[in-house]
């Protein structure tokens, strides 16, 4: 089985890169160091995943872990800021400039190996045919547009600047001309679930074989958000539920009434709503004597 | 194409670092870390099998896990938070009340 060389620069590039962010997030002294390095690390399989063959999954990983996930644990660490399991003496103090240095260089490899594999195929891929030069002359403008944008927003004195430019606006560069240069057919990519047939196939089996675990997987996430609600509700007087008037029994029946369980086939009862009630009984009530038996009837003649 | 043994590797190299930092660390939310790591290995290791069998179920399985990963931190989150309002602290070596 003989490897295209160029995936194998590519390959190597991002596992590289995976691994260091990796150990760079457990082993760094403070939290928000190890969440950032979380975001490379993550950005860094996006990109591992294009390179197999699934930009959709790419993507959706950009959209899902780091655009939400991500921010979620970054509200977390705001949230618990300063924890005594921070090993820094000043825990205000910012990262140190090889810390910086090294996470802008990652993250713009990354980025840079993101962006060439997505845009290598499809419509970038056409209109990058369309411009002079082609792709290396698109992705120099895209380098000087991070460089740009780093600078305009980097608050650090000017070698800061120049540094952070620098590694944003080369990185991206330097993987376009070694993308370019080592001769990369890209024809591997095509098969398996190949990029342009990548997303149909997934929707095709998710919508089709899977269709069951994608809609139990939506209960799941309702649960899963209604849970997390719960549990983080505030104590004490926030969540005092005092305000609540439970209802009486009359618009309890009224309730029940328009949901008939003769015409379908709903469980009914008298809604016990006293606090020592385990809500709905057979009990025998006046109102609802006659229509409990008449349900099991309509219910065994039905069955 | 990469041979699988490659991402295998990887996969189980990144899956090495997540289990050890699950284990390593003091701190509750960078366990929650660690465990990001893990489940991003298991996914590489479904999108690299449905690249190599011609498969696109590995696709729908990643999908999965990326979904599940979501809810995981969603909740784990929010017991982190609501526990550090009791112990005030996200330490998870303070958390003694069950402790014989």
């Amino acid at each position: 089985m003989t490897v295209d060389p160029g995936e194998a620069v590519a390959f190597f590039a991002i596992a590289a890169i995976i691994l260091g962010s990796a150990l760079a997030s457990v082993l760094a002294r403070r939290t928000f160091h190890s969440v950032m390095f979380l975001g490379l690390t993550l950005v860094s399989v996006a990109a591992m995943f294009i390179l197999l063959g699934s930009p959709i999954l790419g993507v959706l990983q950009i959209l899902v872990y780091v655009g939400g996930i991500l921010t979620l644990f970054i509200f977390a660490v705001m949230f618990v800021a300063g924890d005594e399991t921070e090993t820094v003496d000043v825990p205000d103090a910012p990262a140190g400039k090889a810390t910086k240095a090294t996470f802008g260089l990652l993250l713009a490899i990354a980025l840079g190996v993101y962006l060439t594999l997505l845009f290598g195929h499809g419509l970038f891929g056409v209109l990058a045919a369309k411009v002079v030069g082609g792709t290396p002359v698109v992705f120099l403008l895209l380098a000087l547009a991070f460089g740009l944008l780093a600078w305009a927003l980097a608050k650090a004195n000017w070698t800061q600047r120049v540094a952070i430019t620098a590694t944003l606006g080369l990185a991206p560069l330097l993987l376009a001309a070694v993308g370019t240069a080592v001769p990369w057919q890209g024809a591997s990519l095509q098969q398996g679930p190949g990029t342009e047939a990548d997303i149909s196939t997934l929707s095709d089996l998710l919508f089709g074989q899977y269709v069951l675990p994608l809609e139990i997987l939506g209960v799941l996430l309702t649960a899963a958000m209604i849970g997390a609600l719960v549990i983080a509700r505030p104590l004490g007087q926030a969540s005092d539920d005092s305000h609540y008037v439970k209802p009486d029994q009359a618009t309890l029946d009224a309730a029940l009434a328009v949901s008939d369980p003769a015409n379908h086939g709903l469980v009914t009862g008298t809604y016990n709503s006293s606090p020592t009630g385990t809500g709905l009984t057979a009990a025998p009530a006046a109102a609802s004597t006659g229509t409990a038996p008449a349900v099991a009837t309509s219910e065994g003649g039905a069955a | 194409m990469i041979p699988m043994t490659w991402i295998t590797g990887l996969s189980m190299l990144l899956f090495a670092v997540g289990v050890m930092g699950l284990l390593l660390q003091r701190s509750a939310l960078r366990i929650l870390i660690a465990v990001e790591f893990v489940l991003n290995a298991a996914s590489l290791n479904f999108v690299a099998a449905s690249r190599f069998h011609n498969d696109g179920s590995g696709l729908v399985f990643t999908l999965f896990n990326i979904t599940l990963a979501a809810a995981e931190a969603a909740v784990g989150l929010g017991i982190l938070i609501h526990s550090y309002r009791h112990v005030r602290s996200v330490d998870v070596t303070k958390s003694t009340l069950l402790r014989w």
